[in-house]
């Protein structure tokens, strides 16, 4: 109960930090900021690209094929032991596996 | 007056025990020989009793040997092994994955070895690179009906969207891209179109209401998970018009899962591909019992499938999905009743 009292407190604070932070006047000039917002969206672009073109694979499929909007990647359970990796294995391990002997491969 | 045995009314209470599948009884038929108009073949409520068998959405590639050719193989082995053999085949869209007429080709040179006569719709990965042009040219008519056996069968079209593609300035090729990814943001809702709510409206005009009915369309015909297009747009106007049915069995493609719903006079199920499977979305299902599990991802034919409906004579229908390897829940293993 106290600790629960805490974590809100800190939680309030928190966000009373980042509402501040936010507020501040922006220190980028308008191109710095536009650069930064180029860099992003190529970022997204490349992301998306790579989630959706089927070129990660090799025999054309791309992971989202059978994860629409991310699903069933259950990214906040890695670590675990996962059958078709023999072992325990991170989220990153299982994309790799999908990619070279899983769906997504001609193997 | 047929008895029911103690074993046949022990497997009923089991299944309605499980919670699922037991969708009411239907009036027996004798009554329906008034006002049958023209209609010869289907107008009687009585169902010479038969079978058909079901494939959807192989996603074949224009890539030699992919794993997905021989899982479609499979699906044709699977239904040529059936005895007895189903009447015939129904095929409920996406052959191809990116519209090529190659990858059309090679499914219809996969399906042309099925033993018996089968019909298609198309789904949206067959259409957006030529708009259905090589489709049609292997498969005919985008939507049709027929008799058979006293039932009336008809298939529909159901993803047609809005042009988003002229204003952006899309090619063929960028249409189809964004067609394929289930997520598509800018690609809108589809549905059959008003041509074809007409062409429905015509077809049951003179099909007497105790015709039992069954359609096929790639998408379901109500609102399941509408940012992956699980919805087809004007499904409510083809409910209206199919209200006048005692029954209507429909059955679609695209989920690539297990999917059970009734609304109203209608029944509706979903198909497993034999491409790949597809998590459920996060909404909560009117039956929430009748699920596949979750799939092994280190099983490539996990979530595949070939499928058979048996009809009975009074127009009951148990939807059997033949899996290939080994997802399904008993309850929805002994039969989904339609
Ligand atoms: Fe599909
Ligand atoms: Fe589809």
């Amino acid at each position: 109960m106290k600790l629960a009292k805490y974590s809100l407190i800190v939680g309030v604070a928190a966000t009373a930090v980042l509402a501040g932070v936010a507020q501040a006047k922006d220190p980028r000039t308008a191109a710095q900021a536009d650069d930064e917002w180029n860099y992003l969206m190529a970022a997204v672009e490349k992301g998306d690209g790579l989630w959706h073109n089927g070129k990660l694979g090799s025999n054309g499929l791309a992971c989202g094929n059978c994860h629409p909007d991310g699903s069933a990647t259950n990214p906040h359970t890695w670590p675990k032991y996962q059958t078709n990796l023999g072992k325990v294995g991170t989220l990153r391990d299982m994309i790799n596996w999908c990619i070279t002997v899983g769906r997504g491969s001609c193997v | 007056m047929e008895k029911i045995s103690r074993r046949q009314f022990l497997g009923m209470s089991t299944t309605m025990a499980a919670g699922t599948l037991f969708t009411g009884t239907f009036a027996p038929t004798a009554t329906s020989f008034f006002g049958l108009g023209g209609v010869a073949e289907a107008a009687t409520k009585k169902v010479s009793p038969f079978t058909f068998a079901i494939l959807t959405d192989a996603h074949l590639y224009d890539i030699a040997d992919h794993k997905f050719d021989a899982f479609l193989a499979k699906g044709v082995a699977d239904i040529n092994a059936m005895n007895p053999l189903p009447d015939f085949v129904l095929y409920a869209g996406d052959i191809g994955q990116s519209g090529k007429d190659s990858e059309l080709k090679k499914g219809k040179s996969i399906l042309d070895k099925l033993k018996m006569k089968y019909t298609v719709i198309p789904g949206e990965h067959d259409w957006y690179l030529d708009m259905g042009k090589a489709w049609r040219g292997y498969f005919g008519d985008d939507h049709w009906s027929f008799d058979h056996k006293g039932v009336h069968f008809i298939g529909m079209n159901s993803i047609l969207v809005p042009d988003f593609w002229t204003m952006a300035g899309l090619t063929p090729l960028e249409r189809m891209g964004r067609m394929e990814e289930l997520e598509c943001h800018k690609c809108g809702a589809w549905g059959v179109g008003s041509q074809q709510l007409e062409w429905l409206a015509k077809d049951v005009k003179n099909v007497s209401p105790d015709t039992p009915v069954v359609v096929l369309t790639h998408s379901p015909l109500w609102d399941y998970y509408p940012r992956w297009n699980f919805q087809t747009s004007d499904a409510p106007e083809i409910r209206s018009i199919l209200r006048k049915f005692d029954k209507v069995i429909a059955i679609h493609g695209h989920v690539h899962q297990v999917i059970y719903n009734k609304l109203g006079n209608i029944s509706s199920a979903g198909l497993l591909s034999t491409s790949w499977p597809w998590p459920y979305p996060p909404v909560e299902l009117p039956y929430p019992t009748i699920k596949m599990n979750r799939v092994d991802p280190g099983n490539f034919e996990d979530g595949l499938g070939s499928h058979a409906v048996a009809l009975s004579q009074d127009f009951d229908g148990i939807l059997n999905y033949r899996e290939f390897a080994h997802l399904l829940p008993d309850n929805v293993r002994r039969g989904l009743k339609l």
